[in-house]
Order: C-alpha cells, then sequence, then structure tokens
C-alpha cells in the first residue's frame, strides 16, 4: 500500500500556514513579558551560607497536617519546578490538601562553595534544616519528601537520622543507578570524574544541561521548537512554554565534590546496592530506614527509568512501603494536568493515613 | 524601521504567494499539465536568515535564541517538504522517493555546514546533515566553558615540534607548552573518534525510517502531512540514537571525549596558573588550597559550636536537678527559695543528666580499675 497521502498542493499549503503562525507569533515573542516562576506566597524561616528554608503559606481555611513536610529539591536544575504556575502546582496542591510544606532552596552555588561535600549537604544543611523545623513545631519527627537527586539525598539522609522522619517520600529517585536503560549511568562510566573535577571546580550548569539534552537531543533540541510555532498565537500557551524553557536551562553550577562523590558513588558504584557510601563518619545503609516509605516513578521517566525507583521495595526496612506509577515523564510528574490530579491528592492522603 | 516592516510583513507575503504559486503548479501538475518547478528560484535558508537579521534587533535577548532554534526547525521543515514535493511528482514508487528525499535532505545540510564552516574539505559534514545536532549541543558547551575547539588546526606541525626533546634552562616550561599541545592532540583525536561514531548513524536513521514508513503502510494508515513525516523522521533519529548510545562503544567515546577536554582545560590552567605565580598573582591552586582549608574550618566550627550547645544544655540539666534535690532542699531551708524548673523541661533533661552521669561513672570505674591493673 502507498503510504504517503501528501499532494505537493497540500505540502504548500502546510508550509504557508507554518510561516503565517511564524510571522504572526513573532510578535507575541516580542512583547513577551518578564517569565515569572514561583507562584505560591512564602517566607524564609532560616537561611545559611546560600541556603535558604521556605515555608509556604497555606490556605487560611484547610486543616494542616500537624507534622510538616520538608521537599529537598535535587542540587540540579531550580524547585520552583514544584510551584511553576498556578495551575500546575505540586506545592500548592499539597498546601490545599492539609499539609504544612517547606522547601529547600539551595541556591546558586559559586566558586567559594568547590569544596561543598554530600556530608555538608546531607548531615549538615539538611539536618539543620529539619532541626529548625522540628524546634519550630516542637516535634522531634517531620515528614520528608525528597525529588530525585533530592530524592537520593533524602534516602541517606533517613538512613542517618531515621530518629527525626516520620514518613519519606521519594519522587522519581534514582536508587539502583545501573540499571541496562540509564543512559547517564551508561555514558558516565568512563569519564574521569576526578580529573573533571579538579580541572573544572564547579561543574557547570551547561555542562549539565548539554547532557541532558543530548539524552533526547532531536526531541529536545529540535522538534521541540518546531512544534513550538502551534502555541505562539496563544499569548498564555507561549508564556508557559517560555517559563518552562527557562526552568530548563536556569542551572546551577554543582559544588565539585559533592558532584564528586555523587557521580561516584552512586552512578559509578551504585552505592546504595553495593554500599559503601560514607557522609562523614556514618555509613549510608538503607535497612536503617523503618519509617513508611512512598516511592513514586514516572512511567516515561528517561532520567531516572522506573526500575531504577522500583528497586527501592526491597532494600529498606521498612514495614509501610508502597509505590505510586504515574503514566508520565520526569518533568510531567508536577507539570501535568494529571499529575495535579493523581499525584499529589495521593501523597496527601497517604500522609493522612501515616500520621 | 522600514526594512524590518519589510522583512516582517513583506517577506510574509513574499512567501505566501510562493506558497500559494507552488500549490497552483501542484494542482495543475495533477491535472496533467507541463509546469516547471518553481524550487529552486528562491533560496529559503538565506531569506529566512535575512528575514531574523532584521528583526531580532528588537526580540527580547531571553527569547533570540528560543526564536532561532525555531527557525533552525523551521529551515529543516522547508527543505524537507520542498524535496518531498519535488520526488512526490517524479516517481510512485516511495522507497524511491523517500530515498530521494533524504539525499536531497542530507546534502542541502551538508552544503549549507560546508557554506558555515567554509571548510569545503570537512567530510562529516556531507555525512552528518541533520545529524549535527548532537555535535553542536557539544561545540555550544565547550565553547561555553572557553575552550576552543579548533584550537591546533596545523596539528602535524605540533607533532613534529612535541618530538624534540625540551634543553636547557627553560626545560621544565617548554615542557608544560609541549604537554599542552599533546592534550590538544588528543582532543582533536578523541573529537574524531565522537564524530566517527555518528557518522554512519546518519544512514542507518534513513533506514529506520524506511521501516517506520514500511510499517504505516502495513498498518494499513497514512501519512497525511508533512508534519506527520517530520514527526516520524524525529522518532527515526531518536530510535537509532539511542539504540547506540547506550553501547558500551559509545559509553568510551563519550568518556574519553569528555576527558580528553578536561585534560586540554586542565594544562591550560596550569599555564595560566604559573603565569599568574611569576606576577605574584594569586593561583587557582592556591585558591582551591583556601577553600578547602577553609571549608574543613567552618565544618570544625560548627561541629565545637554544637558541642558547645549540648554542652550547655547537660549543664543547665544538671544544675536543674541538683537544685531540685533532696539535699539541695535541705540548704534551700537555710538559703532563699529558687524557682523549680517547669515538668517538661525537668522530664527531659533528667534522661540526659542520667546518661551524662552513667557515662562519668563507667569512665571513673574503667580509670579505676586501670589503675588497680
Amino acid at each position: 500500500m502507498q503510504p504517503f497521502n501528501i499532494r505537493p498542493d497540500q505540502l504548500a499549503q502546510e508550509i504557508t500556514d507554518y510561516s503565517k503562525k511564524l510571522g504572526k507569533g513573532i510578535q507575541n515573542l516580542m512583547n513577551a513579558d518578564e517569565i515569572d516562576s514561583g507562584v505560591t506566597p512564602r517566607v524564609e524561616v532560616y537561611r545559611e551560607d546560600k541556603l535558604v528554608l521556605y515555608r509556604y503559606e497555606a490556605p487560611a481555611d484547610v486543616v494542616q497536617n500537624k507534622t510538616p513536610l520538608l521537599i529537598v529539591y535535587a542540587l540540579v536544575n531550580r524547585p520552583y519546578m514544584a510551584d511553576i504556575q498556578e495551575d500546575r502546582s505540586t506545592i500548592k496542591n499539597l498546601l490545599a490538601q492539609g499539609q504544612d510544606v517547606y522547601l529547600i532552596d539551595w541556591g546558586y552555588p559559586d566558586e567559594s562553595d568547590w569544596a561543598l561535600t554530600m556530608d555538608d549537604y546531607i548531615n549538615g544543611y539538611i539536618d539543620r534544616c529539619v532541626d529548625v523545623i522540628c524546634k519550630r513545631h516542637k516535634l522531634d519527627k517531620i515528614n520528608l519528601l525528597g525529588i530525585c537527586q533530592g530524592g537520593s539525598f533524602s534516602l541517606c539522609y533517613t538512613s542517618m537520622h531515621q530518629d527525626k522522619i516520620q514518613n519519606l517520600v521519594t519522587m522519581v529517585t534514582p536508587v539502583d543507578f545501573k540499571t541496562p536503560d540509564n543512559m547517564l549511568s551508561a555514558w558516565v562510566q568512563h569519564v574521569d570524574v576526578d580529573l573533571l573535577v579538579d580541572t573544572m571546580g564547579n561543574i557547570p550548569g551547561e555542562m549539565l544541561n548539554w547532557t541532558f539534552l543530548s539524552l533526547k537531543p532531536f526531541s529536545l533540541t529540535g522538534q521541540k521548537y518546531f512544534g513550538m510555532v502551534d502555541v505562539l498565537e496563544n499569548e498564555d500557551r507561549l508564556k508557559n512554554f517560555l517559563r518552562m524553557e527557562k526552568w530548563i536551562f536556569d542551572s546551577p553550577d554543582q559544588a565539585g565534590e559533592t558532584f564528586r562523590q555523587f557521580i561516584k558513588d552512586f552512578y559509578q558504584n551504585n552505592g546504595f546496592i553495593e554500599g559503601g557510601v560514607k557522609l562523614g563518619d556514618r555509613t549510608v545503609d538503607l535497612k536503617n530506614i523503618t519509617c513508611p516509605v512512598l516511592n513514586v516513578f514516572a512511567e516515561q521517566d528517561h532520567l531516572v527509568p522506573p526500575d531504577a525507583s522500583r528497586v527501592l521495595k526491597n532494600l529498606t526496612s521498612s514495614k509501610g512501603y508502597k509505590e505510586l506509577s504515574f503514566p508520565g515523564g520526569h518533568i510531567g510528574i508536577y507539570v501535568s494536568g494529571k499529575a495535579q490530579k493523581q499525584v499529589t491528592p495521593a501523597i496527601s492522603d497517604w500522609l493522612a493515613e501515616n500520621s | 524601521m522600514s526594512n524590518t516592516q519589510f522583512w516582517n510583513d513583506d517577506w510574509m507575503n513574499l512567501q505566501q504567494q510562493y506558497w500559494q504559486q507552488l500549490g497552483e503548479f501542484g494542482r495543475k501538475a495533477m491535472g496533467g499539465q507541463e509546469e516547471k518547478m518553481p524550487w529552486n528560484n528562491f533560496d529559503w535558508n538565506q531569506a529566512m536568515s535575512q528575514w531574523w537579521k532584521a528583526i531580532s534587533p528588537g526580540m527580547p535577548e531571553a527569547n533570540k535564541s528560543f526564536m532561532e532554534k525555531m527557525l533552525e526547525q523551521g529551515t529543516v521543515f522547508y527543505r524537507m517538504n520542498e524535496h518531498l514535493a519535488n520526488n512526490l511528482e517524479k516517481t510512485n514508487d516511495w522507497t524511491e522517493m523517500l530515498n530521494n528525499t533524504f539525499e536531497q535532505l542530507q546534502s542541502s545540510f551538508a552544503s549549507q555546514a560546508e557554506k558555515a564552516t567554509g571548510n569545503m574539505e570537512d567530510g562529516f559534514a556531507k555525512m552528518m546533515g541533520y545529524w549535527q545536532s548532537p555535535m553542536e549541543n557539544w561545540r555550544q558547551m565547550s565553547s561555553s566553558i572557553d575552550i576552543n575547539n579548533n584550537f591546533l588546526k596545523g596539528s602535524n606541525l605540533f607533532e613534529k615540534i612535541l618530538d624534540a626533546p625540551g634543553l636547557g634552562y627553560t626545560r621544565e616550561d617548554e615542557n608544560r607548552y609541549k604537554d599542552l599541545m599533546q592534550a590538544g592532540l588528543h582532543y582533536q583525536h578523541a573529537m574524531m573518534n565522537y564524530n566517527k561514531f555518528f557518522a554512519d548513524m546518519g544512514t542507518q536513521s534513513v533506514s529506520c525510517m524506511k521501516d517506520k514508513v514500511k510499517s504505516v503502510a502495513d498498518s494499513g494508515q497514512t501519512i497525511d502531512s508533512g508534519r506527520a513525516l517530520y514527526d516520524l523522521w524525529v522518532s527515526a533519529c531518536e530510535d537509532v540514537y539511542s539504540k547506540h548510545a547506550l553501547t558500551p562503544e559509545y559509553a568510551k567515546v563519550h568518556g574519553e571525549l569528555v576527558n580528553a577536554l578536561m585534560s586540554l582545560k586542565k594544562q591550560w590552567e596550569e599555564l595560566v596558573d604559573q603565569r599568574l605565580g611569576m606576577l605574584n598573582m594569586p593561583t587557582r591552586r592556591e585558591m582551591r588550597t583556601i577553600q578547602s582549608r577553609l571549608q574543613e574550618s567552618r565544618r570544625e566550627v560548627r561541629s565545637l559550636k554544637s558541642e558547645i550547645s549540648q554542652l550547655k544544655d547537660d549543664f543547665e540539666a544538671l544544675k536543674t536537678q541538683i537544685e531540685s534535690s533532696p539535699e539541695s532542699n535541705l540548704s534551700s531551708t537555710q538559703a532563699p527559695a529558687k524557682k523549680a524548673a517547669p515538668a517538661a523541661v525537668k522530664k527531659k533533661v533528667t534522661k540526659k543528666a542520667v546518661r551524662k552521669k552513667t557515662t562519668v561513672k563507667k569512665t571513673a570505674a574503667k580509670k579505676t580499675a586501670g589503675k588497680k591493673a
């Protein structure tokens, strides 16, 4: 059978339409305002070096969970992904469902932060933020929600400070770093990380962007922009797209020593599975985790394949382990309409059940 | 700004007329009337780039690169459709039509790349075509960390120089330069290997595309638009890429490329450091040492602060305990009464204090045992 049902005049029309859209849309692009990001009101409650701990303002008419929830975001990219716009905000939804939400904003490390280690981040910054929240609420334990690399950090933290964590939620968190479909892991095996960090100091955000875009170069650097012509005419959709674009390329540099250890211990040595991860004088052992764990992952995640997260099931000592599989991608799990309806309510319900 | 107006509105009108003319041609051709194809009368790439040059100064800086990417893809789309429309007229055999379309598409991109780089001898450009995308990402990233990819173009000369041993008073300096040159050559080789890896993926993606088109045909569906064809092409490229990018061979060339770039940059840094040292300026190496020591001191300070805070708490707990003990109550008959600690504090404190006491007792017992032994 002839697979093409295209006539030259149809093609010509299609291109004319494309050109028209491009011409009209460019005006919108020229007039586009500064992109805003992070929509939910919040107050700063603690600051240390470049880190800021925020507490989000809950709606007045919602009864809040007595145990606050601390969100630990990845060091890669910025945490406003979880609060990107009014109708696509994980944080806003968690607040609406009664969670008392705190978030660590890591800021933008510069050369003076080069020597920060994973121990400094986890047993230092995260631990002090947890203490601050415990003290504010006169509690011994809080709930912890880790996102992506922040999820790995949260696992490390909980395994070493289980007495301070009531419930642990991990979202799109890599646990097994060597699943066969993990492209990032495959690429990094031959990289001399010591040479990289000794040379660069901090790892530039541009370098990470290159790596992430290289996962799907044709879609992420080509097709996406071609498809954009369809939304150029609609100011709101254009603004949403530009907001996402800003987030993708808003990549802080990575503190060199932390990057060194994270890549070596996890991507190269698969530390959660193989063991041997030491932070300061403590050893990370997921078997120390006894609290309830909710593991949320995305089925079409090209950065953290689902199997990389699923493996957590058998690695902790938690009696209350639960999984939530979301039919979407690594970013869609926060920003898609479907995620707003499925993911955040499920997290809140689970936290309520275990409070 | 009349020029801008022309490119913004008039060029769009001109474009529209062109494509309408083309559509008219298509309809006539379908009706059997002989017409000459107007494809080659207009350089789309040049026209778009002129248009962009005219309007881009008025574009907010943050949106420029975004628009550039869109135009790049627009060019891919235009060219694909041009070749497709041309080939649709020539043959009814879809495999031949697809072959011709992609062959023409690849060579038009190659010629564009050659024009852009001015390097007519660059054989890779011909093979790469649309497959320059991953390489372009690398070029952009590496230039953002201050490495010029075209460093050491005449590498043969350097290879000869590098074979000569360093001599005399300046031998160490010479060696540093030689190391730099060697790192440069090594990077070029790594880059070549990386490029080579991609070279035949372009060909494979056309073959994958054919398979995809065939499966569309086999499933009884059709490709109804240029956009659908473009999407299928992207999907074919991604499939081939992901298959290769997961292989150990790719991991190796990728790792070697990153390592070679880092070695080169490190050599540069060492040279710069050496020159800075000669000028009594702080070097990067020194800065790193200071940063490491500073961070170590910060950790110690934090740890000491935490210990002091703990000791303070313990001290307060002991104080409270002593004050509330019966002995203390007895003496308190002669002294003014002190305010008792709140019950909650007492409870919290007692555990810690008892723990502390026990530790002290145990240590004392050990010491005594040691003395006895």
